[in-house]
């Protein structure tokens, strides 16, 4: 429901920039779209922006075909962001109960200082973690690359699980120690089940933030194959150099959107709601 | 099992503060801590429980110190004003997680929980979620759940206050009743004087963060101890007029079959209910009538100084406002405070002044 009544013209007004912001999100999808949809022939010049004819070629190609960069990035990637994931949910969750719960005295600062770091851009640690991992020899392994992208995306799950865990009456946890449960008890059975949908949203932040992370991979994994499909698309354009087929490249950055778009599809009511911007968008 | 809580002292900025607090609660006896908000009732329960830390004080079940025993190790039952339901849990899981924490074995423990639901009339409702229960029906789950453990004190934290008027009556009758029977050790938090007086054995009143008053409900009304109590406690509020102020001429009128022409300091409370109307040697002007059921509450006018009078409705209709009416105060009926302290006073046969002893704590001026 509408808090303010529009003219017809506000409207007008309304939908035309709405449309503008979803042609810059959506455009270059949508060029993805269409480059990775049509046969091979078609992508030279003069290159029209509406194909002909449509095909799953390419992506089959860039999966299964000779000159593809096949699974294994992808499941690599798959790898790295779901186990990613799973830490943050952990950590995030620990640190945020912790920040909500117990009356630090530089609790409303950390939050603060936990909040900036989130806004760190990721390149932005790339050396120092380089460093850091060729000295403790996590350089090169998995472990190492998880716990980068758990580093990066936990800050910003400890804000948003602490925001989560507010929301949970502290009556209830004095409840649960009422009825005589101790502090594992009270966790397992009354505050997790409750905090479910905040560690959802956490743990697919953190899925898509590995997913989709670029420059760490690079930096951090030197075997091609152990590397996510971001790294083995990037090699594959230099490996080919002019030649480049443009169509197989859309195909494999198409196939990358896949899971991401699905898990959006699923959780997002609960990532607009955990957001805290659900009284604001829910109309 | 009896409750002691000895020289409790919590710190607060302000409000909820309490200061070296005692009071003991015998075994099955129901007491009500009743006073305005922030007078340290709330305070006073989260020391029973252990979620408040004390700056000094003691709390002892049956002698027994626990006052560094953990919330969860206590044995207590507790209702919470807004009930913390757990919403995730369906009725049954809620009321039988007392018993889950104690491991209890599962088939006992449903037989509990089957048995307490069916005594707090929510046995059809076992598998519901929180969400589909009224308001009442939440109530007695959270009572349920409170007692399924067979708890050794029962704490009750403004259990009505989420109630309509008419449940609020109900349920309190039921408390009272399973009370009662169980012989349970009780303390009932609210702020509502009559809510206190209706279920309490004893009625401990509280001010600023002590008890200025504990005794029966029928003492408490008819022998209030301070100014306080004798204001906090009764609808309409008794009526208080100060031999030293406006009111001088009322009150000395009023006063002096007892204390003749004395009576400085002194301050003269006398209830709505024992001010008699259409009889009397004195005259005051109807300025306003309140039917309030049986009774109209009508306000007088007498010089400078208002009286409230509780007279039957059917009486009252004939009073019109303006209309000068005989009123009369029977002596038997008044409550003398000093008015410093605001301490009960009593006149003895030689016309001497008692200050009354049964009264706890400091007590200043509360109008």
């Amino acid at each position: 429901m509408d808090l303010v009544r529009l003219s017809t013209l506000q409207r007008i007004l309304r939908a035309a920039a709405v449309a503008l912001a979803l042609a810059f999100a959506l455009l270059p999808l949508l060029w993805v779209l269409s480059i990775a949809l049509r046969p091979g022939s078609q992508s030279l010049y003069p290159i029209s922006i509406i194909p002909t004819s449509l095909t799953l070629d390419n992506v089959v190609g860039v999966l299964f075909g000779s000159n593809g960069i096949g699974l294994a990035p992808y499941r690599n990637a798959a790898f790295y962001g779901l186990s990613s994931a799973v830490v943050t949910a952990v950590a995030s969750t620990l640190g945020g109960y912790a920040l909500a719960r117990y009356n630090m005295k530089s609790g409303e600062a950390l939050l603060i200082v936990v909040l900036a770091l989130s806004f760190l851009p990721s390149a932005s640690r790339i050396v120092p973690l380089f460093i850091l991992f060729s000295a403790s020899g996590l350089y090169g392994t998995s472990q190492g690359v998880i716990l980068a992208y758990a580093a990066g995306s936990t800050p910003l799950g400890i804000w948003l699980m602490a925001g989560a865990f507010r929301q949970i009456p502290i009556r209830l946890e004095q409840a649960a120690r009422i009825d005589g449960a101790g502090s594992l008890l009270t966790m397992r059975r009354v505050i997790l089940p409750l905090a479910v949908p905040g560690i959802l949203v956490v743990a697919t932040l953190s899925f898509i933030d590995g997913w989709n992370s670029f420059s760490l991979p690079l930096v951090l994994i030197p075997k091609a194959d152990v590397q996510p499909y971001t790294v083995a698309l990037q090699r594959y354009i230099q490996e080919i150099g002019y030649g480049i087929n443009w169509p197989l490249l859309a195909a494999g950055s198409l196939v990358a959107l896949v899971p991401v778009l699905t898990v959006f599809a699923i959780l997002q009511r609960r990532l607009v709601r955990v957001g805290g911007l659900g009284g604001a968008i829910r109309g | 099992m009896r409750l002691d809580i000895q020289g409790l002292t919590v710190e607060y900025g302000q409000v909820g503060a309490v200061h070296d607090l005692n009071l003991t609660v015998a075994h099955g006896e129901l007491v009500a801590l009743v006073g305005p908000s922030g007078c340290g009732k709330t305070t006073t329960l989260g020391f029973i429980t252990g979620f408040i830390r004390a700056k000094a004080g003691r709390v002892l079940f049956d002698g027994v110190d626990v006052t560094g025993l953990a919330p969860q190790r206590r044995g207590i039952g507790y209702v919470f004003q807004d009930y913390a339901i757990y919403p995730h849990m369906t009725v049954r899981e809620n009321i039988r997680f007392p018993l889950d924490a104690a491991k209890m074995e599962r088939k006992q423990a449903e037989r509990d929980v089957d048995e307490i639901a069916g005594l707090m009339g929510v046995g059809g409702l076992l598998a519901r979620r929180p969400q589909q229960l009224s308001g009442g029906q939440r109530q007695r789950v959270a009572l349920a759940r409170a007692l399924v453990k067979k708890p050794v004190i029962l704490l009750l934290d403004e259990p009505l206050s989420n109630l309509d008027a008419h449940l609020r009556v109900e349920v309190r009758a039921e408390i009272r009743r399973l009370q009662l029977d169980l012989k349970m050790t009780t303390v009932f938090v609210t702020h509502d004087q009559s809510e206190a007086m209706a279920i309490a054995d004893r009625v401990a009143v509280m001010s600023n963060g002590n008890i200025v008053a504990l005794t029966s409900p029928a003492t408490l009304y008819v022998r209030p101890p301070s100014l306080f109590s004798a204001q906090f406690i009764g609808s309409p509020q008794i009526n208080v007029w100060a031999i030293d102020g406006p009111d001088e001429a009322l009150a000395r009128q009023v006063v002096r079959p007892l204390v003749g022409d004395g009576g400085a300091g002194l301050l003269v409370g006398v209830r709505p209910e024992h001010v008699q109307v259409k009889s009397g040697d004195q005259v005051a002007t109807v300025t306003l009538t309140e039917p309030l059921g049986r009774d109209s509450l009508v306000h007088l006018a007498a010089g400078p100084s208002t009286i409230r009078a509780l007279v039957p409705t059917e009486a009252a209709t004939h009073l019109q406002v303006g209309e000068q009416v005989p009123f009369r105060i029977d002596p038997a009926h008044l409550h003398l405070f000093d008015g410093p302290t605001g301490r009960r006073v009593e006149i003895d046969p030689a016309g001497g002044r008692v200050v009354d002893a049964g009264t706890e704590g400091q007590d200043g001026l509360a109008s």
